[in-house]
């Protein structure tokens, strides 16, 4: 499932796991993102370092470890515009990052060994093989869009919420693929692996433990409020729309009859209807059939 | 493409602390780097409040430098407000999720927030998710009357838009004058092997009005296979003419079939139908033709603008002979059609269209057995409406197009050494008035010319026709 890096991709993943075992826990090369929104408790730990609270605004580094306690969250917004969001109880290492803003390519490779977690994508994801995500009932690849995954115990679901795909592949090596948003697969004991609709409880699951909770306020040093959002210039471009003008597109229709405006040329054909009637007209009528005399008809026979 | 932007200056005045001086240096240098000309005079003229405009560039461009200054000081909600929407202007609603996401950590349980959310998942086609956000407004304390207004509109509409069975149809009724109703030739004067013949004054191409209804049903059903669906289509059509009863007509076809997505085979934003034919026509209130057939067509957009529609069907006729038309019979065969058209919305008001199709009929007599191949250009502009009380778009449709048709063999009664050959051409405008979102009046002129070197098959014809339409 892994491409082949280039080596200058190697070359960038060298440098910054070089970096991220010498250099102290601040802003610099190794960074990946930033923790956007944290509610405690949730600890970060560096590779070689001790745990530590995670406060928003932190720089997330290359390989640390974040985990959340029964009432912590953490939202990483990574330097390609992805976010992954994780809720309580959840345990995720980013093993891998690399990204070149100018040409949009790169690669994301996380691990989430517990918890529920939505990755929103990015640039990164826009690409085939993009981003993948490591857990313990196998690993998924994510190409566009927007993801939930939901881990609970040996058993995972995940869902696609936007977006091009999700390949799920388990630890037996089973692999499914889910290409249209709306549908999960869902593992159970690494053996059984299907695809089916997703519930209102899938996505119900994922977006209760990804917001936070009353009381908590993801360490946001001034809370927005229905006044902020009703000001903000959103609204203005995405609710005040209306229903008919943020519709999304219909899947176009394949399976259709003749266009009602064509149905004269195409199905009736009235100029060659009319040649044929002028053509008639000129042969003259055709020639009567000949009269035969009736026959009489044939004795019936009785069985003696 | 271009979108507009209303300027907010109350969120773009200069702000203290670090945050606002980077974030201000930023989208000075976008200003500064020419992407941003527009940029400048937006931020320019503070307190304004007039619509500006921004090119797709210039807002990939802003929204790339916000995400830095947010990646700087996340918490900083005039940032992330800012970067929202312009994510969202930028069609990258996914960004804009990302951010509201956040809000709602920041704010759980926020009402407006929750909306915004749900009608970004809507935009996305994620239903599931969008009516979990908006469940959860409603369920908020003190829901602001105008949110929880909007919240059951989209509800609502989810409701529709999210059922495994779809319908919808079209009635159209209507009334059309042609100056040559019979599609006959202009003159009474033919060449008829070699020689001249004189028509019959009633065979000649007469004017004529007619009445008809019409209708389009569609319905699909979702097999709940990631997007293949069983989709029907039914149209029919029913005209009575003033004067030529013998042009009388009713008509029904249907197709019926599975549609496949076609993201099964990484072909993104594709569907592929194939299905069965059923038409039945009747003219002069008799029996006319019948038709099997099958097909498959190809729908697929290359991007959100430009969409290819395909297809290639295979039809079996039979045509029954009357008293008016004995001999129509002769025209019994297959016909295999193909046409291709290539849409592609050139802005928010117009967008063009190429035609090319192709046409084999087999029949009995070489001489009426034919190919053709043909090509069109159209387009549709849509406009603000000049009426008040009419406050839906009004729309104007052009098309023009050409088709040369040959025929296999002489036909040894018109000319035995030389077989017909046909160069048909059309152009025809449709206005649109909708009176309502779900009546539109249409007002349609058409020009159709046909020249033949077999002087049976020229002919000229002038159509006007008014319609009014009505969806379900």
């Amino acid at each position: 499932m892994q491409a082949a890096l280039s080596p200058f991709r190697l070359l960038i993943v060298a440098a910054v796991c070089s970096a991220a075992w010498s250099a102290p826990h601040s802003a610099s090369a190794q960074d990946v993102g930033v923790a956007a929104a944290v509610n405690t408790q949730a600890t970060g730990t560096a590779p070689g370092r001790r745990a530590a609270t995670i406060v928003l605004g932190d720089n997330i580094i290359y390989r640390e470890r974040i985990r959340t306690s029964a009432s912590g969250l953490v939202q990483v917004l990574l330097n390609d515009g992805s976010t992954f969001t994780v809720g309580a109880n959840s345990d995720l290492v980013i093993d891998e990052f690399v990204y070149d803003p100018n040409a949009g390519s790169g690669r994301l490779v996380i691990s989430l060994s517990k918890g529920v977690a939505r990755f929103v994508g990015g640039k990164l994801s826009k690409n085939p093989d993009g981003v993948t995500v490591n857990t313990p009932v196998g690993t998924l690849g994510i190409r566009g869009g927007i993801a939930n995954i939901n881990l609970d115990g040996n058993e995972g679901v995940f869902s696609l919420l936007y977006g091009d795909e999700i390949v799920f592949t388990g630890q037996d090596g089973t692999r499914k693929r889910v290409y249209e948003p709306g549908y999960s697969v869902s593992s159970s004991n690494g053996l059984e692996h299907r695809i089916r609709r997703t519930n209102p409880a899938d996505i119900g699951r994922v977006n209760d433990s990804i917001a936070g909770r009353v009381g908590q306020f993801g360490g946001a040093p001034r809370v927005p409020n229905n006044r902020d959002i009703a000001r903000s210039l959103l609204p203005r471009v995405n609710s005040d729309l209306g229903v008919a003008l943020t519709a999304p597109p219909r899947p176009p229709e394949a399976v259709r009859s003749t266009p009602l405006r064509n149905v004269g040329p195409a199905l009736i054909q009235p100029n060659r209807l009319e040649q044929q009637r002028l053509r008639n007209e000129l042969e003259g009528p055709p020639p009567d059939m000949p009269d035969y005399p009736d026959l009489p008809d044939e004795p019936e026979v009785v069985p003696q | 493409m271009r979108v507009a932007i209303r300027h907010m200056n109350q969120r773009f005045r200069t702000r203290v602390g670090f945050a606002g001086f980077l974030r201000g240096a930023v989208l000075g240098l976008i200003a500064c780097a020419g992407g941003g000309a527009l940029l400048n005079v937006a931020y320019a003229q503070d307190g304004t409040g007039e619509q500006q405009t921004l090119t797709a560039d210039a807002l990939e461009a802003r929204q790339a430098a916000l995400l830095q200054v947010m990646l700087e000081n996340p918490a900083d909600l005039d940032t992330a407000f800012d970067y929202a929407a312009i994510a969202a202007q930028n069609g990258d609603f996914e960004a804009a999720i990302s951010t509201y996401e956040r809000m709602l950590i920041y704010a759980p349980g926020l009402a407006r927030v929750q909306l915004e959310l749900g009608v970004l998942y809507y935009r996305l086609g994620s239903f599931e998710t969008a009516r979990n956000y908006f469940f959860s407004a409603l369920s908020a304390p003190n829901v602001p009357p105008e949110v929880q207004q909007r919240v059951e509109t989209y509800l609502a509409a989810i409701d529709q838009q999210d059922r495994r069975a779809q319908f919808r149809a079209t009635v159209v009724a209507g009334a059309r004058y042609q100056t040559n109703a019979n599609a006959a030739p202009g003159s009474r004067r033919v060449d008829l092997n070699g020689g001249t013949f004189i028509l019959d004054e009633t065979s000649t191409g007469r004017a004529d009005y007619n009445g008809f209804l019409a209708g389009n049903a569609y319905a699909s059903y979702d097999l709940g296979a990631q997007g293949d669906l069983l989709e029907a289509d039914l149209i029919f059509y029913g005209a009575r003419y003033a004067d030529i009863s013998r042009l009388d007509t009713g008509l029904a076809e249907f197709t019926v079939g599975p549609s496949l997505n076609m993201k099964r085979f990484r072909f993104d934003n594709g569907r592929l139908g194939i299905y069965g034919i059923f038409s039945g026509i009747r003219l002069n209130h008799a029996n006319y033709s019948g038709a099997l057939g099958a097909g498959t067509r190809l729908a697929y957009a290359f991007d959100p603008l430009t969409l290819f529609d395909g297809k290639l069907e295979y039809r079996r006729r039979w045509y029954n002979d009357t008293a008016e038309y004995p001999t129509v019979s002769d025209r019994n065969g297959y016909q295999i059609k193909t046409a291709i058209t290539v849409t592609r919305q050139l802005s928010g008001s117009f967008t063009a269209r190429t035609l090319l199709l192709a046409d084999f009929e087999e029949t009995e007599k070489a001489w009426t057995q034919s190919w053709e191949v043909g090509v069109g250009f159209g387009g549709t502009y849509q406009f603000a409406s000049p009426i008040e009380a009419l406050p839906n778009r009004w729309s104007i449709d052009v098309e023009a197009g050409y088709i040369y048709r040959s025929y296999d063999g002489p036909d040894p009664l018109i000319d035995p050494t030389e077989s017909q050959t046909d160069n048909e051409g059309w152009m025809r405008a449709v206005l649109a008035v909708p009176l309502r979102n779900d009546v539109t009046l249409g007002l349609t002129g058409e020009l159709r010319r046909q020249q033949s070197n077999y002087d049976l098959a020229t002919y000229n014809n002038a159509s006007a026709m008014v319609t009014i339409a009505k969806s379900f």
